[in-house]
């Protein structure tokens, strides 16, 4: 390719130009540890990036190379690339903020205390550790603000102190520690889901052993 | 002789900087050639210089060599006095000219933008070589030399048209050729590469700049570059 450089100026030069499929890609990740579990409400992001599987030979492209995309001859969003394989252009994530998610705590039925005792540093103290097991049931709004219907995957990931149980509707795929669930909610609608789980509640509390509570004598 | 040998080939790096290739075809007379080149940056690479001799006649090969190169970067201080006057009197007179009509206050501006805006990697470099013939002759000369300079890059840009359908969109690519250094390249072959100057590179072509306060700003950039070596190899864009 020939072209004139003059100085201090910026040239623009056709590169390539290519029919593609294109696939938009939203996720949300979920997980919750034993405080954030029983919040009364939690808000959640989704995150899109939008694939291009390019037609023809493979262009090596820059990472954060500059991409617009137009809808109707009017640009709608404005990102940066952030990989190619091969064919495949992989945009930038991003916030999806025509996706809002509510995530309401709907029940907590407290387990049934155990207590254990732990050696303290102090030899006249001692931990006890009162564990209990919650079922807490949460529910999962996701509204779609978009003029179109989307797709989207939910991946709730369970943690050492919150587990799964059960859930409303089932997942699709189930890989532990992963609970994925494949979403589709038409424009301007919303979709539900219900999380049954379970959570290992620990709380520790270090005391005087009783054999040195010193008994107090009456005036 | 100073000669001025027409750039064939600019290789522009995304990362800042390129590789330049010029080619001219030189009369030689009997002896020692001594050939001084020309419109070479201050921000090239003395040590990746290179010099290749294409023989007019096959016969030459032995007839005509290359001696050596003699290869110079501007003193700094000297430079940056003279890079400061410059700049001290373009602004003087763009701000008379503003008193002009718009026509001679634009010319005005034209003349004096170069200066206004010089810094040290638009000095001239020093590159010399010397070429000894047995014979009367001629030669083509191709010189290849890196230059270290981040102001010149290129970067992609792509418009997505997506289609009704939402499923489809056609995509249009575009290079985009920022040059902001002092030199003007006419009617050359473009290439593309993805890559960074190592730094080693840069430090070649940077190592008299040792002081920060001399440092250009668009250069101080090559030292807030990571030291931590990673492999990093040359990927040529197909156009």
């Amino acid at each position: 390719m020939k072209a004139n450089v003059p100085t201090r100026k910026k040239i623009k030069l056709n590169w390539f130009k290519s029919g593609a499929n294109l696939d938009v890609e939203r996720n949300i990740e979920m997980q919750y540890d034993a405080n954030s579990v029983i919040y009364n409400k939690l808000n959640w992001e989704v995150s899109v990036k939008y694939v291009l599987v390019k037609e023809g030979d493979p262009k090596e492209i820059p990472i954060n190379s500059q991409m617009t995309l137009y809808k109707g001859g009017l640009p709608f969003l404005f990102l940066s690339t952030a990989g190619i394989i091969g064919n495949k252009i992989i945009s930038e994530e991003l916030i999806d903020d025509d996706i809002k998610i509510d995530d309401d705590i709907v029940q907590v039925v407290e387990g049934e205390e155990k207590v254990t005792y732990e050696d303290a540093r102090d030899p006249k103290q001692h931990i006890e550790v009162r564990t209990r097991f919650d079922k807490i049931s949460r529910r999962i709004t996701i509204e779609n603000k978009l003029d179109n219907e989307i797709d989207l995957a939910l991946d709730f990931k369970q943690t050492k102190d919150v587990t799964y149980v059960k859930s409303t509707p089932e997942p699709t795929t189930i890989e532990e520690p992963d609970y994925k669930f494949e979403i589709k909610i038409p424009t301007e609608e919303k979709s539900r889901i219900t999380l049954e789980l379970q959570a290992k509640i620990v709380k520790r509390v270090t005391k005087i052993k009783p054999e040195f509570i010193k008994e107090k004598t009456p005036i | 002789m100073i000669i001025d040998p027409k750039v064939t080939k600019l290789s522009i790096f995304n990362g800042g900087g390129g590789i330049v290739e010029r080619e001219i075809k030189l009369s030689l007379s009997q002896g020692t050639n001594e050939f001084e080149i020309a419109n070479v940056p201050a921000s090239f690479d003395p040590n990746s210089t290179d010099i290749k001799l294409e023989y007019i006649s096959p016969a030459d090969k032995d007839l005509i060599t290359l001696q050596q190169t003699i290869v110079s970067l501007p003193d700094v201080n000297t430079s940056q006095q003279i890079i400061n006057r410059e700049q001290s009197a373009a602004t003087n007179i763009i701000s008379y000219s503003i008193d002009f009509t718009r026509e001679l206050r634009e010319e005005v501006s034209n003349i004096c933008e170069a200066s206004s805006y010089r810094t040290y990697a638009d000095m001239k470099g020093t590159f010399n070589f010397i070429i000894n013939s047995k014979v009367n002759g001629e030669v083509i000369v191709k010189i290849l030399y890196f230059i270290a300079d981040l102001r010149i890059k290129w970067e992609t840009t792509l418009q997505v048209n997506v289609n009704n359908d939402g499923k489809s969109a056609e995509i249009e690519a575009y290079l985009v050729v920022d040059n902001q250094t002092g030199f003007s390249y006419e009617d050359v072959e473009l290439g593309f590469a993805i890559f960074e100057l190592p730094m080693a590179a840069i430090e070649t072509t940077g190592a008299e700049f040792a002081s920060a306060v001399n440092i250009p700003m668009e250069q101080q950039a090559f030292t807030e570059l990571s030291k931590q070596k990673r492999t990093q190899r040359m990927r040529n864009l197909m156009l």
